[in-house]
Parts: structure tokens; C-alpha cells; sequence
């Protein structure tokens, strides 16, 4: 990959992972804070960890020996 | 329970943790690198499940499970968004590994030391971890003497749970250093995940109904515990003050960072981090799970820290179980404890008595096998006094340890930043650390992590501004990276 190219791919996962974090703090505390079922904060936050480790994991799948 | 039967399982748990640390002994090479990095030859399924055993410690049986108790859905949140920080290894793990490989590093405070061309960094830095782990250090062997007490019904004092919990883990810090930590917190992970998960389902089988009975159990007779800020101890301000200093826990505290200099290639360092998501998210739920079938079961205790040991030593959990989880805790105790106690002897080492040299590896390494036993009799001498200063030194550990974290972004991202940049905002963001932990301030509503973050990365781009960056490390330090990742497509 060339050096451009490396740089966009940084650009982009960092904002989407900044974008990310931002809302297990937003929705939760703005959307579901009268959601009263386990399909709220709970199923959000499940879903947001699982979105941050999968794309953890794709971030270092880029990587070579 | 029996004082014996709590004797018994901590005698068979200690002969075979031994067991491992001796395999480990064997096959070990002598140095300096060898002793506190295993060589930087560690394998990925061991890298994986020893960072898992040094991240998580009693606190997530115990402490987390407390959050849930009184506070509900946002103690998820908290250890989730910590979690998440996990996402700064994918940018950080490999060239930690890089430079650390390169540049012949043992500990990171040593790696800032040396690219801003200022021993003084790594020292203060060295004296910072020391300030605020010692401290973390002996509130984990409390725990162990709590438990062992609690749970044999006070007729084992507290104090022997606290002296067998340090004799063990300088044992297994000294039988091989690195190697010996690795290969029992190996052990002591798997023991940590799979007695967690035993219990809970036992619980929630025997005592709850299932999980769909569970569930809606907590909605029916706690529906505010579904949210945040629910009951209220989640309020924005306290959930923000929690999360901030944990989501950099990754890079701040060195017993982690410090990991990643081990794996023996890219390949162990993506099975470590891949490894440690994996566990640290079951762990996680798990523990918050546990926390609301406590709730359910045992309502009304005053103190939520007492939810895990009511729950162990009520009639719902039988006695083989309890003393497994009794092991499960102590394990996550212990494994902590021995990485933090080799880490702070190689930031002692490596950092205090740098002037000794590399040539003279060999007395580096005997004064770190002193320094693992001093470490551990402060420790110990902190646990016995029971002090308040301990417990809120060691509350303030995630923040205290958050200082060095623009020095580490500078050290990578911004050429321009200099060694006064890092001195000072590591100075004075230990000392708003400490002086909004003890004095109780909290400007504004926000929490001493908050701020510490604000003043600590205010300090160092206003002073590294001013003042001039050491260009040619610089140059050595960024610009060998930037080779190294474009070759290897690392982000």
C-alpha cells in the first residue's frame, strides 16, 4: 500500500473510531435514558463494544510481517 | 465455611500455579531482556491471555459487580468504553514493538526518556508509577486478606491472606521473571474466565429461572437499573469522570504498555490483542451479569463493594463453588500484582539507575530482583495499616497514571513536542492529579480525571510550543517508524 493511501485508511478509522466512542456516551445518556428494557443502553453498549472490537481487529488485519 | 476447606483449595491452587512458574523457568536464557520481556520472543495465546490476567484484577468480580449493584446498565458502559480503549493498541501496539526492538527499550517510560533526549522524563515518570501502583498494588493484596477472612468466617486473619497473596506473587515474579508472570497469569486467566462463567450460569439456572426469567426479572423489579443515569450514582458527570482516565488505560499504565513490547512478531501481537477483546468482553458482561443476580437475589445490602462476597457466602452459592470462586478472585488478584510488582522493578532498573549502564546488565538485574521484594513489603506494610491515603491512591491510579499520555501521542505523532513539554505537564498533572483526589474538589461537577487530562495536555502543547524539541531524535525516532509502517501497512 502506498503512503497516501496508508494515511487515508488512518484518517478514516480514526474519526470513525472517535465518531464511535462519542456515542456510547451520547446515545445512551440523550436517546435511552428512559428506554427501560434490556433493548436499550444495555443492548446499545453490547453492540457498540462489539463494533469497536471487530473493527480493532480489521485495523490490524491491514498488517504485515 | 471451614477455615481448612479455604486453606485447602489455596494450598492445591498455589502447587500448581508453582508447577507452571518452574516449567516456565526452564528453556530460560539469561538478561536483562530475557528476565523482564521474556526475551520479546512471547507467543501470541500466552501474550493474549497474560494481558488479560494483568488488565483485569479483583476489581471486576468485586468492584464491578458493586457499580452494578448500586448503579446499574452504566457500569457496563464504563467497563466497555474502557474496552474500547483497547482500539489505541491497533495504532500504538506495533510501534511500541517497533521502537522497542530498534532502539533496545525494557520499559516505556525509558523509550520517552530517550526520544525526547531527557533522562529526567523516564525518572519522573518512573517516580509517578511508583506514586500511584505501589498503592493499586496493596489494595489488591487487601482484597485477598478480606476475602479469605470473609469467607472463612474471620477465623483466618486477614493479614495471612494479604502475606500468602505477596509471597506468591514475588515467588512467581522471581522464579523467571517475565517468563514465570506470563505462563501463571496464563493459568490464572483461564481459571479467572471459566470460574466466572461457571457461577453465573449456576446461578442464573438454579436460582433466577434462565437468562429469559433473569432478564426480565431485572426489567420488571429494577427498570431504572436499565438506564443511566438510573438510580443515579451513573450521573453524566461521574460516568465521564470514570471512563476518561480507563479508556487510555492501554497506553497509561505501564504494567500494560510495557506488554507490548513481548510478542515475538506482528502475528503474536494481533493473536494478543484479538485474544484479550475476546476475553475482556465475556469478562465484562459476566461480571456486570453477576452484579445484577446479586441485586435480585440479595437486595438491600448497604455497601455495594459487599455484593460478590454476600453472594459467595450466601445459601445460593454451595461450597465447592464458593471456593472456586474464592481462587477465580484471588487469581485476578494476584496476576495483577506480580506484573505490577516486575514492571515497577524494571521502570526502577531501567529509569532510577539508568547511569549504570547496559554493560552492566547482570547488576541491573540483581538490584531488580530486590527491588520486586521491596516493592512487595511496601505493598504488604500499606495493606497492613488499612490506611484511607491508600485507598484513595489507589482510586486515583487510572488518573494519576493518565500524565504520561500526551508525552506518549507526542513521542509518536508530533515531531515539535520537547522534552520540557513532557517534564511539565507529567509535574503538574500528578499534582492536579493528587491535589483534586485528596482535597475532594471537583470544579465544575467534573472529576480529578477530567481535568488532570485538561491541564496535563494544555501543559505540554503550550510548552512544547515554547520551547525547543530535540530535532535529530526526533528525526532517528519518527522517521525510522515512518519507514517501518509503510513497509508493514501498519495504520
Amino acid at each position: 500500500m502506498d503512503k497516501k493511501e496508508l494515511s487515508k485508511l488512518r484518517k478514516f478509522w480514526v474519526l470513525f473510531l472517535i465518531i464511535l466512542v462519542l456515542s456510547a456516551y451520547i446515545v445512551p445518556y440523550l436517546f435511552l435514558s428512559n428506554f427501560e428494557t434490556m433493548s436499550g443502553a444495555f443492548l446499545y453498549w453490547i453492540v457498540f463494544a462489539l463494533v469497536a472490537i471487530f473493527s480493532t481487529i480489521r485495523i490490524t488485519k491491514y498488517w504485515r510481517e | 465455611m471451614s477455615s481448612l476447606y479455604v486453606y485447602i483449595a489455596i494450598f492445591i491452587y498455589i502447587i500448581i500455579g508453582s508447577i507452571v512458574a518452574y516449567f516456565a523457568r526452564k528453556g530460560m536464557k539469561k538478561g536483562l531482556i530475557e528476565y523482564f520481556l521474556s526475551g520479546r520472543s512471547t507467543g501470541g495465546f500466552v501474550a493474549a491471555l497474560s494481558y488479560s490476567a494483568t488488565t483485569y484484577s479483583a476489581f471486576m468480580m468485586v468492584g464491578l459487580a458493586g457499580f452494578t449493584y448500586s448503579g446499574g446498565v452504566g457500569a457496563l458502559g464504563f467497563e466497555l468504553i474502557y474496552l474500547s480503549g483497547l482500539s489505541l493498541v491497533a495504532f500504538f501496539g506495533p510501534r511500541f514493538w517497533l521502537v522497542g526492538k530498534k532502539f533496545n527499550y525494557v520499559s516505556p517510560y525509558e523509550m520517552l526518556g530517550d526520544r525526547y533526549d531527557n533522562q529526567w522524563i523516564a525518572v519522573i515518570a518512573a517516580v509517578t508509577a511508583c506514586v500511584f501502583l505501589i498503592p493499586y498494588l496493596a489494595v489488591q493484596l487487601m482484597g485477598v486478606g478480606y476475602l479469605m477472612t470473609g469467607l472463612s468466617g474471620g477465623s483466618i486473619p486477614f493479614m495471612a491472606g494479604v502475606i500468602i497473596a505477596a509471597l506468591l506473587a514475588i515467588a512467581w515474579a522471581l522464579i523467571a521473571g517475565m517468563r514465570s508472570v506470563t505462563w501463571t497469569d496464563s493459568l490464572q486467566s483461564l481459571i479467572m474466565i471459566v470460574v466466572s462463567i461457571i457461577i453465573l450460569f449456576f446461578i442464573i439456572y438454579k436460582h433466577l429461572g434462565g437468562f429469559v426469567s433473569f432478564f426480565g426479572s431485572i426489567k420488571t423489579e429494577y427498570p431504572d437499573f436499565l438506564t443511566v443515569p438510573g438510580p443515579g450514582f451513573f450521573n453524566f458527570k461521574a460516568f465521564l469522570g470514570l471512563t476518561l482516565p480507563w479508556f487510555f488505560f492501554s497506553i497509561s499504565n505501564p504494567q500494560v504498555s510495557q506488554r507490548l513490547f513481548i510478542p515475538r512478531s506482528l502475528k503474536a501481537m494481533k493473536t494478543m490483542i484479538k485474544g484479550f477483546l475476546a476475553f475482556g468482553f465475556i469478562y465484562t458482561v459476566v461480571s456486570v451479569l453477576w452484579g445484577f443476580s446479586t441485586k435480585l437475589l440479595i437486595p438491600g445490602l448497604e455497601q455495594a463493594d459487599m455484593a460478590t462476597p454476600a453472594l459467595l457466602g450466601s445459601e445460593y452459592v454451595p461450597l465447592v463453588l464458593g471456593l472456586v470462586a474464592m481462587i477465580g478472585i484471588t487469581a485476578a488478584a494476584i496476576s495483577t500484582i506480580d506484573s505490577i510488582m516486575l514492571t515497577l522493578s524494571s521502570l526502577v532498573v531501567r529509569d532510577l539507575f539508568a547511569n549504570l549502564g547496559d554493560e552492566e546488565n547482570i547488576k541491573q538485574l540483581r538490584i531488580g530482583k530486590i527491588v520486586i521484594i521491596i516493592i512487595a513489603f511496601i505493598g504488604l506494610l500499606f495493606a497492613s495499616q488499612k490506611l484511607d491515603l491508600i485507598a484513595t491512591l489507589s482510586v486515583s491510579s487510572s488518573v494519576g497514571l493518565l500524565v504520561v499520555v500526551p508525552s506518549i501521542f507526542g513521542a509518536f505523532f508530533w515531531k515539535k513536542a520537547t522534552a520540557a513539554g513532557a517534564l511539565s505537564s507529567i509535574i503538574l498533572g500528578s499534582v492536579t492529579a493528587i491535589y483534586l483526589q485528596f482535597s475532594g474538589l471537583k470544579p465544575l461537577g467534573h472529576w480529578p480525571g477530567v481535568w488532570t487530562l485538561i491541564v496535563t495536555v494544555l501543559v505540554f502543547l503550550v510548552v512544547s510550543m515554547f520551547t525547543e524539541a530535540p530535532e535529530e531524535k526526533a528525526e532517528e525516532f519518527v522517521g525510522y517508524l515512518d519507514k517501518k509502517l509503510n513497509e508493514k501497512n501498519i495504520l
